[in-house]
């Protein structure tokens, strides 16, 4: 990492400035990304658990290996007293999305970059039309999404292959794969911020989930698996990051969705598409990124349920043994 | 999520609810916890066998769990969670390349004249370097973990503990800085006598992603199991592109002290006995301070002193009960530092009590080291 | 944050209303797929190699200027994988100082993924951001046009100077201006050989100075169409009015794929509109078949306009 502007209110770097490591492998095909094993239409496996922090209004934690983030939510709460302040009559939603220092390849600063505001403000696009705002005046929500970790470039960014004492060639960096690292973060930051959202309690049109599709061209080796689309054209849910062959998507989508709405909140689409079609070739991305969403409301479903479960049963539990208990433990006896 | 702690069994039945005559003024507890938080805390405590709101005896410390190495791109992490709080550590090495013209034993004598001053030397703004200053160490609360701290840079609060953490980690010489040392590889046989090209840095971050109450002994415990997780890349100097390599296949752990120094800290909470319930009192507390280990969110807000003792276990070999131990204080264990903020006086007898707390803490987050398979034995330098 | 505006509710829903009526009747009496008409200029700054000016009736002016530079393929010296991304710069600052003025910190939008919730922190807005991938964009292919010989590149810095202070620009604005100059980048012609790795060599002279796109190659620059729907009805290139009473919007990146005016689909985004005049329990987000409409309405129209805006620009460029 090089050398900034240091930061007041934190312990930086030595002035020197530091390098992440560089690895030298002597042999170019050393690195391979993992060989993924899913049909191309089932997507990873979801952990999603809500209301594990006890201080917030509401907070979830999703895990689709390795993708690991928190979101909180604090609110509804008075919008702050001042002048500035415009009168509300909705509430106002902020979103927040925060890697961790060590949540990627590269490390990452303590202040927000351009790609974290603008995950944020996709996650405030995708949460905004399913709250009911209006039900919360002159009051604020925000969402807090910390990223933990992440998929990301890999490892192949900071490695030198030698040969022979001779520096191999570099390869060109398949341009977008940053940008469908970002789109995969935000699906899972859509999916657990609704979780959160509905563990706060904050009453919402729907549940929004995200979904991943990318459509890559097939190069012969379909191995019968997969929904091959017109003219050998291969979808895929989920995809992991680093395809497994190397070969990269022609196009990416991300989307919100609202299962029981059919709606899209939030939509995203990178890469070439063509048009000789009409939009049947959009069309069929995006369906199969919905169908991806589906199945992520699915994992959803069940964490609110899981919740609301819980809920009922620490209510009976309280009722029936204590009426005025607050919350854990016994309490003493006291007047007052 | 249903706290971890319950109560004793012995107190279970305290509130039978008084059929004959309510009081003619009563709140739901939950109103008094509100309206008056000092006197529902000292209503707790001054109940006998007194016990905290949360369910706790006043000497119990909450359970933990440790978690390591579940972040992919750190080189070594661990999620500690401690009731209510929760945070992560990851650490990442990356490398200093020294420029040719410098002298390297400036850049460690320096740190060697200033390691033993109670203050180290702050990096923050200015980013000095010294040999210290490879260990950077900060701590982020701005995660929404908490309502109370707001989003966006850190507040007094964040940096007065990233602080205290950094100090801890020079203080206490937790990394044996010699072995961040990168050395060039040629015929030299001594080790020592190799050119040294550069140095690891490590860059720890703690983020705190649930907090209620005592975030340092948590940051803490986090940043030690981190660090024993910790595996950096073998780093060599390579002479033919003049520059340092890491190699991905050998990975090697850095070298720790021995003996883990751990950190407890407490909390007094004033209790100002009414005259009918002071006579019936035989326990310990004979003041009007009454110590809590290990502190929750709730009971911090309360507290007008804290205490923090950052304390070794000088016998490495672990015993077969660990507990065992409590009361040998001076024999088995080193006190390293304690620090103390607040406006409380405090008696020898508050400290030792204070000292059994945090051997018994530390010896229970040595088992829970062991239990990841990141116990002394395998480490020891 | 959606657009501000200075309507109140009752005007937004008057709006609303007349929008969502069939046939629709828009403010300013356009077609639904009317575009506004532009003034365009290109090629008028000396010192860059490319530059344009656009002026639309309502959501003001904008200039862009691109400079272009020599540069060596490893940008980063501890990677081996070249990222090709680092090679184009887009930076959107706007004139005028004020709250939103360069370095104020605010992040210059409007378009989903602009500008962040709070704008507290530094840096630039997600317009860059949003320009920038709709050019590395799978389709664009601009990147190997930048490659000068084995081991060099140009990078390109493109400067986005908004003259009119809005926190909430017509995307069309922006990216008919990036477009129209980027298609009148002329690049220094090599004078050394292509497959050898010194330094690069050009020639100083002007007129025997190379189009960064050449006239007739596909594919063209890309361009970025909005796209607003209230009710059924599919509206382009929505006046700030109208973006505040709609209830859904997209922005559409599309490229020009052949000379028969065919487009390819770079680039889809979700556009922050102001949902001000629906009610309560309407529509939350897109359905499926209101976004083959919308974004079948731009893949329509697309060819025209960025046909049009290609052939103004080569009548200037042959002018001068």
């Amino acid at each position: 990492m090089a050398a900034k502007a240091p930061d007041r209110r934190r312990n930086n770097p030595p002035s020197h400035g530091t390098t992440p490591p560089v690895f030298l492998s002597t042999s170019s095909d050393d690195i391979k990304p993992a060989q993924s094993s899913r049909p191309p239409d089932e997507i990873r496996k979801i952990f999603l658990r809500t209301g594990l922090i006890s201080s917030v209004t509401g907070s979830s934690f999703l895990e689709i290996a390795p993708l690991k983030l928190s979101v909180s939510v604090l609110g509804p709460r008075p919008l702050p007293r001042s002048a500035s302040t415009p009168f509300a009559a909705q509430a106002i939603l902020t979103t927040e999305v925060k890697f961790a220092p060590f949540a990627s390849t590269v490390r990452r600063g303590y202040i927000r970059d351009s790609s974290e505001r603008d995950l944020g403000s996709r996650l405030y696009q995708a949460l905004v039309g399913a709250i009911r705002r209006e039900l919360y005046p002159k009051s604020r929500i925000e969402v807090v999404v910390t990223v933990l970790d992440s998929e990301d470039e890999g490892d192949d960014v900071n490695t030198v292959c030698i040969e022979d004492g001779r520096t191999v060639e570099p390869q060109f960096w398949d341009v977008g794969r940053a940008d469908r690292a970002l789109g995969v973060v935000l699906a899972g930051c859509i999916t657990a911020a609704s979780a959160a959202l509905a563990d706060a309690g904050i009453e919402m049109f729907d549940l929004v989930s995200g979904g991943v599709a990318s459509v890559f061209v097939d190069g012969g080796d379909v191995k019968g698996k997969g929904k091959a689309g017109a003219g050998g054209k291969r979808y895929v849910r989920d995809p992991a990051v680093a395809p497994p062959d190397g070969d990269a998507p022609v196009a990416t989508c991300v989307l919100g969705y609202m299962a029981a709405r059919d709606e899209i909140s939030e939509l995203w689409i990178s890469g070439k598409l063509s048009t000789s079609e009409g939009t049947a070739e959009m069309d069929e991305l995006v369906d199969e990124a919905v169908a991806a969403a589906r199945s992520s409301r699915g994992v959803l479903n069940e964490a609110a349920k899981e919740r609301v479960q819980f809920i009922v049963e620490k209510a009976q539990s309280q009722s029936t043994e204590t009426p005025s208990a607050t919350g854990q433990g016994k309490d003493v006896e006291m007047t007052g | 999520m249903a706290s971890s702690v319950s109560a004793p069994a012995s107190i279970a039945q305290n509130n039978t609810p008084d059929t004959s005559e309510p009081p003619p003024l009563t709140f739901s507890t939950s109103l008094f916890r509100h309206i008056s938080p000092a006197l529902y805390l000292q209503r707790h405590l001054l109940h006998e066998p007194p016990i905290r709101p949360n369910g706790r005896h006043p000497s119990q410390h909450r359970d933990f769990t440790l978690t390591t190495n579940s972040l992919s791109h750190a080189h070594g992490s661990a999620v500690v969670r401690t009731g209510d709080t929760a945070v992560v550590c990851g650490i990442r090495g990356e490398i200093l390349t020294l420029a040719p013209g410098d002298d390297h034993t400036a850049f460690e004598s320096y740190h060697r004249s200033h390691a033993s001053g109670t203050y180290g030397r702050g990096s923050r703004g200015s980013g000095g370097a010294s040999w210290g200053d490879l260990i950077v160490s900060n701590l982020e609360i701005s995660t929404g973990c908490s309502k109370k701290y707001p989003l966006g840079p850190p507040g007094s609060f964040a940096q007065t503990l990233s602080d205290q953490i950094q100090e801890l980690i020079r203080v206490s010489k937790l990394v044996d800085l010699t072995s961040l040392r990168i050395c060039a590889q040629d015929a030299t046989p001594e080790p020592s006598q190799r050119p040294i090209k550069g140095y690891w840095s490590l860059y720890i971050d703690v983020l705190c992603i649930s907090l209620d109450g005592n975030l340092l002994d948590a940051a803490w415990y986090a940043i030690v199991a981190a660090l024993r997780s910790l595996k950096l890349p073998l780093a060599s100097w390579n002479h033919l592109e003049e520059r340092i390599f890491c190699d991905r296949s050998s990975l090697h752990p850095i070298s720790l002290r021995g003996n883990l120094p751990m950190v407890a800290t407490f909390i007094l909470v004033p209790v100002a006995r009414s005259s009918e319930s002071a006579g019936s009192k035989g326990h310990t507390h004979n003041s009007d301070n009454i110590i809590l280990n290990d502190p929750d969110a709730f009971e911090e807000d309360q507290a007008n002193e804290t205490l923090t003792i950052l304390s070794t276990s000088i016998n490495g070999e672990q015993e077969k009960n660990p507990r065992s131990r409590t009361g040998l204080l001076g024999t088995k264990t080193r006190i390293e530092k304690i620090e103390k903020i607040g406006e409380c006086k405090l008696g020898n007898l508050h400290l030792r009590e204070c000292l059994i707390l945090a051997v018994e803490k530390s010896s229970r987050f040595t088992e829970a080291l062991i239990k990841e398979g990141l116990d002394a034995g395998n480490f020891i330098v | 944050m959606p657009p501000p505006t200075p309507l109140s509710p009752p005007e937004l829903s008057y709006l609303f209303t007349s929008l969502a009526l069939e046939p629709p009747i828009r403010p300013d009496l356009r077609a639904p797929f009317q575009f506004r008409p532009i003034v365009a200029e290109c090629s008028f700054l000396p010192h860059c190699n490319g530059s344009s000016r656009i002026c639309m009736a309502e959501s003001g002016e904008c200039i862009v200027g691109i400079k272009a530079e020599v540069e060596k393929d490893t940008a980063s010296k501890y990677a081996t994988v070249i990222e090709r991304d680092k090679w184009i710069e887009v930076s959107v600052e706007v004139a005028g100082g004020g709250a939103s003025g360069p370095g104020s910190g605010v992040g210059v939008g409007g378009i989903s993924g602009a500008g962040g919730a709070s704008g507290k922190d530094e840096g630039d807005g997600g317009a860059a951001v949003w320009l920038k991938e709709g050019l590395l964009a799978g389709g664009a292919g601009i990147l190997d046009r930048l490659v000068i010989s084995k081991g060099w590149h140009w990078k390109l810095y493109i400067d986005v100077l908004l003259l009119t202070p809005t926190s909430h620009p017509s995307p069309l604005l922006l990216s008919a201006a990036t477009n129209m100059a980027l298609d009148s980048t002329f690049l220094p012609k090599l004078v050394s050989p292509h497959d050898v790795d010194d330094i690069p060599a050009f020639s100083d002279d002007w007129n025997i100075s190379v189009p960064l796109y050449e006239p007739s190659t596909f594919p063209r620059p890309p361009m970025s169409l909005p796209v607003i729907a209230v009710g059924d009805n599919v509206f382009l290139d929505p006046s700030v009015a109208e973006v505040a009473a709609a209830e859904v919007g997209l922005v559409v990146t599309l490229t020009l794929a052949d000379s028969e005016g065919h487009c390819d689909i770079v680039g889809v985004r979700g556009m922050e509109v102001g949902r001000g005049g629906g009610k309560e329990g309407e529509r939350k987000g897109i359905s499926r078949k209101l976004l083959r409409q919308m974004v079948s309405a731009c893949v329509k129209e697309a060819g025209d306009v960025i046909k049009g805006l290609g052939e103004s620009t080569r009548q200037q460029m042959f002018r001068a």
